[in-house]
């Protein structure tokens, strides 16, 4: 034990190393957004619906000054120049064609776009308001209210939609607005439910207890601890939601009961052209293409919601 | 436990009572009646369809006519077509057997969406998995109506056979055109099955007990079928509570496109019709087949589930 003992590899001590910066501790939500946005496919449908969003709605501004043909406009240039409507994409400015009328098929694509996504935006905004409330409220209170909505909850799910939407529309006939508030109506309750549910377990939290028994008014508690750990579920709910309101108004329309012309709708130019398949498919395959991949963006923008803001979910 | 399924009935029974006064409010707030088709008959007087009124029993207080509606409903006396004249019930009975047909089917058809789930959990994260979870959203997404017009179409186009309405007139002949739309219909299925059972075995592979069966050394079919296959299925005995209202309403655009001759496209001739009878009774007949699925699939579950405790 007299030798020295030399070369012995000793590891650099803590003090060795700087200072490490400290943790930033996140918040649940902050966490779940930057997941979300890091997951390429979401950010692709994200794109591609805010583009198909930006289309539609300036579907005016674009049928004025980029194509110059209007929504109704029967291009009288066509029958001038020979051609016989329907027109095969290409013709004249015609992007992507024309129908039997001589009607400019991009044109009525957007102002269809303009259909479908206001139904989207409003169901979605009737089932987050009324469906957020109402599951809230009976989550947390229980009793007689919970009894009340859940009895409300389970009538309107009972009925099947599409059914009700077509009886309904042999009463009055529907335009873009109520047809949505209907659709929202009937899809309010199933948020209420997923919502009630995740309040019922937040419910009997310790932090609740704590705050109740540090004199926090109910409201407050509802509103700043309860609300926020229901958002990520209500945003896959309404996600899920909207995607199947913009399925329900193309077959809606499509099967006649739904929006009807002159107001295009992409269902209802799918029910016009599918007799025409073989002699004019960019008729069908417009309107189509264009339900199939909106609905697609938002299926895939609510499931990346839900998967980002799992917390048991690893990522990879 | 008693109870719980006494509680449960009459919970329904509560629904269902609701929802039929629900649709007797629609019948009434309806525009035009039995007397509909008859105004455009110039011949027709006033007196005439007052007549034909009194004798539906229209003008009778708001309340006889609930009391003569409900007592109807429960014994099946849904009233007369306004197109059809004859009794409702009749009207639907010949229409119901093709409906179950079809759906019965494509609910079989439907049921490969249970492996499809096992398939794909246990094998997450990589092809299998991504292809069936690629297959699940593009099938959600897709307007099932519009497959089925790209089908129609293209089978007429290319093999010229455009199959409608109901083959009568052999057994092979019937299956032929049966296959068509109960394939279209089962993607609802698939996709719903392949959804909820691929998350439900998820949850169940990464469970505690599966890790020890495995680390006994049990073998992993065994694992499979002893452990995981079990408490990964019970769950789904709540989807089949599903089956019938799914199949008599997410029928309905299928048999329009294919002219199949049930339930759902005579919903949609009646309503074009406005022959508000027939329409009622068969929404109202939709909607107690989803309580009574409900119902079912509640009782179910709590039976087979062992953990289960209702007070």
């Amino acid at each position: 034990m007299s030798e020295i003992v030399e070369n012995v590899n000793i590891k650099p001590t803590v003090a060795a190393y700087p200072e490490l910066p400290a943790a930033h501790s996140r918040s649940y939500l902050a966490t779940g957004f930057s997941r979300l946005l890091r997951r390429k496919l979401v950010l692709v449908a994200l794109a591609i619906f805010s583009v198909i969003t930006l289309l539609s709605y300036s579907a005016g501004w674009i049928c004025q000054t980029i194509i110059k043909q209007d929504r109704d406009d029967i291009d009288l240039e066509l029958l001038t120049s020979g051609f016989q409507p329907p027109v095969p994409p290409g013709t004249l400015r015609h992007l992507l064609g024309s129908d039997e009328l001589g009607r400019d098929t991009l044109a009525r694509l957007l102002y269809g776009g303009q259909v479908s996504l206001t139904v989207g935006f409003l169901v979605a905004a009737i089932s987050i308001t009324i469906g957020t409330a109402l599951g809230l409220v009976a989550g947390y209170f229980g009793g007689k209210v919970d009894d009340f909505v859940n009895l409300l909850v389970q009538v309107i799910l009972n009925v099947p939609a599409l059914f009700l939407l077509i009886l309904l529309s042999t009463y009055y006939q529907f335009n873009t607005f109520n047809l949505s508030v209907l659709i929202g109506l009937l899809a309010w309750p199933g948020l209420t439910r997923q919502v009630r549910g995740a309040v019922l377990s937040l419910r009997s939290r310790d932090y609740i207890l704590a705050a109740k028994a540090i004199g926090v008014p109910e409201w407050r508690i509802i509103l700043s601890h309860i609300l926020p750990n229901v958002l990520s579920l209500m945003l896959v709910v309404v996600g899920f939601n909207v995607a199947i309101a913009i399925q329900v108004e193309s077959a809606l329309s499509f099967l006649g009961f739904g929006i009807s012309v002159p107001i295009p709708s992409w269902g209802n130019m799918l029910a016009d052209s599918q007799s025409r398949f073989t002699s004019a498919p960019w008729l069908v395959y417009a309107p189509a293409l264009a339900i199939f991949v909106t609905v697609l963006c938002v299926f895939i923008i609510a499931d990346g919601v839900r998967d980002a803001f799992d917390p048991q979910l690893k990522r990879l | 436990m008693q109870k719980f399924i006494i509680r449960r009935i009459l919970y329904s029974f509560l629904l269902l009572w609701i929802v039929m006064s629900l649709s007797f409010v629609l019948v009434h707030i309806a525009p035009g009646g039995p007397e509909r088709t008859l105004m455009a008959n110039p011949r027709i007087t006033q007196e005439d369809m007052d007549r034909l009124r009194e004798s539906y029993g229209l003008n009778d207080p708001i309340w006889v006519q609930y009391w003569r509606w409900l007592s109807g409903v429960i014994t099946f006396n849904f009233g007369i077509s306004y197109k059809q004249n004859t009794a409702v019930i009749r009207v639907i009975g010949e229409r119901i057997w093709p409906t179950l047909q079809l759906g019965l089917f494509s609910y079989f058809i439907g049921l490969i969406g249970i492996p499809l789930g096992i398939y794909a959990a246990k094998r997450r994260g990589r092809l299998g998995d991504n292809l069936v979870q690629v297959l699940t959203v593009v099938g959600s997404a897709m307007p099932a109506w519009w497959l089925g017009l790209m089908v129609i179409i293209i089978l007429s186009n290319t093999v010229g056979w455009f199959p409608q309405g109901q083959g009568g007139s052999s057994v092979g002949d019937w299956l032929l055109h049966l296959l068509i739309p109960s394939a279209l219909l089962a993607t609802t299925f698939i996709v719903v099955f392949t959804r909820f059972v691929r998350s439900e075995t998820l949850e169940v592979l990464s469970q505690d007990y599966v890790r020890t069966a495995h680390s006994k050394g049990l073998p992993p079919s065994l694992v499979s079928q002893r452990h995981v296959l079990r408490n990964a299925l019970i769950p789904v005995v709540t989807l089949f509570g599903s089956f019938l209202p799914t199949v008599v309403s997410g029928a309905l655009i299928t048999e329009i496109i294919f002219n199949w001759p049930g339930m759902g496209r005579l919903f949609f001739e009646s309503a074009y019709a406005r022959d508000y009878p027939v329409v009622m009774t068969i929404l109202l007949i939709t909607t107690a087949f989803t309580i009574i699925g409900t119902l079912l699939a509640d009782l179910a579950y709590a039976w087979v589930d062992p953990r289960i405790h209702y007070s």
